[in-house]
């Protein structure tokens, strides 16, 4: 056994290995996965709305191309001289307002100088001078205008649409105001979810329409500096979303998105005053040099994927609790199982270290018994020489010959009696010897019985035999057959010893051409729910540090190899019965060749 | 007057006892010449196979366990010098394995010491009636 440190941080490292190789995976799945749907879906979206916007400035575009080739269609179909006259303009717009709703609200026809020499409209504004006017300026100079949203003279937000004429060697400028209530409500149609507004600013960054989010000029004049700056390369400001264009290269800041109008849409996200991502797409009107601007929240138009990404977040989330969780378990069973088998492996360890002793032990006694055997032979020879040399005395009638004779006879009795002694230990101390050999079991149990007689009278155990003195020999190794018997006797002495004696009895029988041998106790008895793990190892019911639990799995080994069973039965409060079969040396029909008559009868009898 | 426990052959015989227990060969050697048997003595391997090279013997009787060889190296080279000479092992260690062994390398018979005196001159008388029936 180690430190519990040693345990601890083993298990600690196998629940590192568990978790990182079950987790990596996972969180890498996870990231690859949620990435390309993020990139993939964004620039999706992104497409979209572009698409989208397009064909809301397509529209748009459309709606202020008409309006200047109706104001053209006057212009063409009205000269100078018709266009001075107020009632003729009032005829005229009286008809253009029936005729396009409430797109125009006046009309007015001004000279180069900028004097308007007619109107038509809600304002009075009769012989009102232009001259200083910037859309004027405009006007004179091209076919057609469409001028900025500004206030004029009637002091509301409009813009105009003119168009030059030339008549009557003079230069005129029709000109016909916007609604500009009509005009936001065609821009704003665009509503997208809650957050979607759509825009138009000029070139100088003026919104042209109104809006409702709150803003800044700056933001408007970045903006509009995104979209009117020269696309090639001059620095911008603002930056595209994600990294959405590098993975698309037609989506590229560099190479924006283009349409079939191959108009330029550009995407671009941009923080507001407090600190709210929203998405811009602005595409420039052909028309002018405005430029169509939707905004939307950026949590809004990517609600799906932010979903998706805290579903994906939340699974990961419940996957590491688990997986740590199973790790932490699997882990700490994994070194509760190492820490028995060191458990069992430290009680392998005695046991070995016990055989070691025993082994020296033995080998100490064999080579005590070695060098007293000598000594002793020549004391058991110099008795028989007083013996021989006696012989030779005439008068054998001498009480000092029938003493000295009774002396040598003593001491080759007490040589014997060494003899007897030394050859048993050096017998008991041969523990290696596993050779296998005719062993007669009686004469083993007989031999065993003695050497266990001293504890059993201890233990106020008698021991009984009974035994068949007709059994055949076993073949089997007789050190270790000693040692399964001397093994089931101690057991049994232990047994009974508990309950102040009782009976031992050993038994050998001849049934069904197995010889059986019997160890039975009246001991205490083995409970049942015990007994199928008796001969199991390390299994013990002796107090920790008495016993090994090898005992009966030793024999149990030892009984298999040799061809035999060895089986239990047992009654709480009656006692244990250990039983061995072994099969005989010779099968029973070889026994009759060559046996005699008395041999014949005797197996008859058993069978 | 002469022990009659056992029959000897009509000849008398010759034994040679190769042990490095002095004292235990002196014994045997005066129990043996007690009952007629010349004996010749050695108290180690080479003293043995000089012993046999000097002169033959009707068997040999050789301890397991000598100091400068051990029992059955003396006993294989006595199998080389002497093929027809029965030899008896002795041995002191208990081990049977060890005896047994030196019957498959030619001896006789083997004996555990301490051995019963008449024990060792009947399987003397056998082993020498053998070789020469």
């Amino acid at each position: 056994m180690h430190e519990p440190r040693y345990y601890t941080q083993l298990r600690n490292r196998i629940f590192l290995i568990i978790v990182s190789t079950s987790l990596i995976p996972v969180i890498f799945i996870a990231m690859v996965t949620g990435y390309m749907f993020h990139t993939s879906y964004k620039a999706k979206i992104v497409g979209y709305l572009s698409e989208l916007i397009q064909k809301h400035a397509q529209s748009i575009d459309s709606f202020l191309a008409n309006s200047v080739s109706t104001v053209t269609m006057i212009t063409l179909s009205n000269d100078a001289k018709k266009l001075q006259d107020p009632d003729h303009l009032s005829n005229i717009i009286s008809v253009l307002q029936t005729s396009h709703g409430g797109v125009f609200v006046d009309i007015g026809f001004i000279r180069e100088d900028g004097i308007q020499v007619a109107y038509a409209g809600p304002f009075k504004l009769g012989m009102a001078f232009y001259g200083n006017s910037e859309w004027f300026r405009e006007a004179i100079k091209n076919p057609y205008s469409i001028s900025d949203v500004f206030l004029g003279l009637r002091g509301l937000p409009h813009f105009v649409i003119a168009v030059r004429l030339e008549d009557e060697d003079r230069i005129w400028v029709l000109r016909s105001t916007i609604d500009f209530a009509y005009f936001t409500k065609i821009v704003e149609n665009i509503k997208i979810g809650e957050t979607g507004e759509a825009f138009i600013l000029s070139k100088d960054g003026n919104l042209q329409t109104s809006l409702n989010s709150p803003y800044s000029k700056d933001l408007l004049k970045s903006i509009a500096t995104v979209v009117f700056s020269d696309s090639l390369g001059r620095e911008r400001e603002g930056y595209p979303i994600g990294d959405i264009y590098h993975t698309n290269p037609k989506h590229s800041y560099d190479k924006p998105v283009t349409l079939e109008t191959r108009k330029t849409t550009y995407v671009f996200k941009k923080e507001d005053a407090s600190g709210r991502s929203i998405i811009y797409v602005a595409v420039p009107l052909r028309m002018n040099n405005w430029a169509l601007v939707y905004r939307q929240w950026d949590s809004e138009v990517f609600m799906d994927i932010y979903k998706a990404r805290s579903i994906v977040f939340s699974v990961i989330v419940i996957s590491i609790f688990l997986l740590t969780g199973l790790g932490w378990r699997l882990s700490n069973r994994v070194v509760e199982r190492i820490k028995q088998v060191d458990r069992e492996k430290d009680a392998m360890n005695d046991q070995i270290i016990e055989a070691g002793k025993l082994a020296a032990l033995g080998e100490l006694a064999a080579g005590i018994a070695h060098e007293i055997n000598n000594p002793v032979a020549i004391m058991v020879e110099e008795a028989g020489w007083i013996e021989d040399c006696l012989r030779d005395l005439p008068d054998k009638e001498m009480e000092i010959y029938k003493e000295i004779a009774k002396s040598a006879k003593q001491i080759k009795t007490q040589g014997a009696r060494c003899r007897e002694i030394t050859h048993k230990l050096l017998t008991f101390a041969r523990r290696s010897d596993t050779l296998e050999r005719r062993v007669f079991l009686n004469t083993l149990l007989n031999e065993i019985a003695i050497l266990c007689e001293q504890r059993a009278r201890y233990a106020k155990v008698k021991i009984e035999k009974k035994f068949d003195e007709e059994i055949p020999a076993v073949a089997i190794s007789p050190t270790e057959m000693q040692q399964v018997i001397l093994n089931l006797i101690n057991n049994a002495i232990d047994a009974m010893e508990t309950q102040c004696g009782g009976v031992l009895t050993l038994s050998t029988k001849f049934i069904n051409d197995w010889v059986v041998l019997e160890v039975s106790d009246t001991g205490p008895g083995i409970p049942k729910s015990i007994l199928p793990r008796i001969f199991d190892p390390f299994f013990t019911t002796k107090p920790v540090g008495k016993g090994t639990g090898l005992g009966l799995s030793i024999c149990y080994g030892i009984i298999k190899k040799a061809g035999g069973n060895i089986e239990v039965e047992s009654e709480v409060g009656k006692g244990t019965t250990f039983r061995i079969w072994l099969p005989p040396v010779q099968p029973p029909n070889s026994l009759i060749v060559g046996a005699s008559p008395e041999d014949l009868s005797s197996i008859k009898m058993r069978n | 007057m002469q022990p009659q426990e056992t029959k000897y052959p009509q000849r008398t015989l010759k034994v040679l006892i190769v042990d490095d227990e002095v004292a235990y060969v002196d014994v045997l050697r005066r129990r043996m010449q007690k009952r007629n048997v010349i004996v010749e003595t050695a108290n180690s391997g080479s003293e043995a196979i000089r012993k046999l090279r000097e002169s033959s013997f009707d068997i040999a009787i050789i301890d397991l366990k000598m100091e400068d060889m051990s029992g059955i190296e003396v006993l294989k080279i006595f199998k080389k010098m002497d093929p027809d000479m029965p030899v008896i092992m002795i041995t002191g260690h208990g081990s049977e394995e060890a005896a047994q062994n030196g019957i498959t390398c030619g001896a006789y018979d083997y004996l555990m010491k301490p051995c019963d005196f008449e024990t060792l001159m009947e399987k003397i008388n056998k082993a020498v009636l053998n070789k020469r029936g």
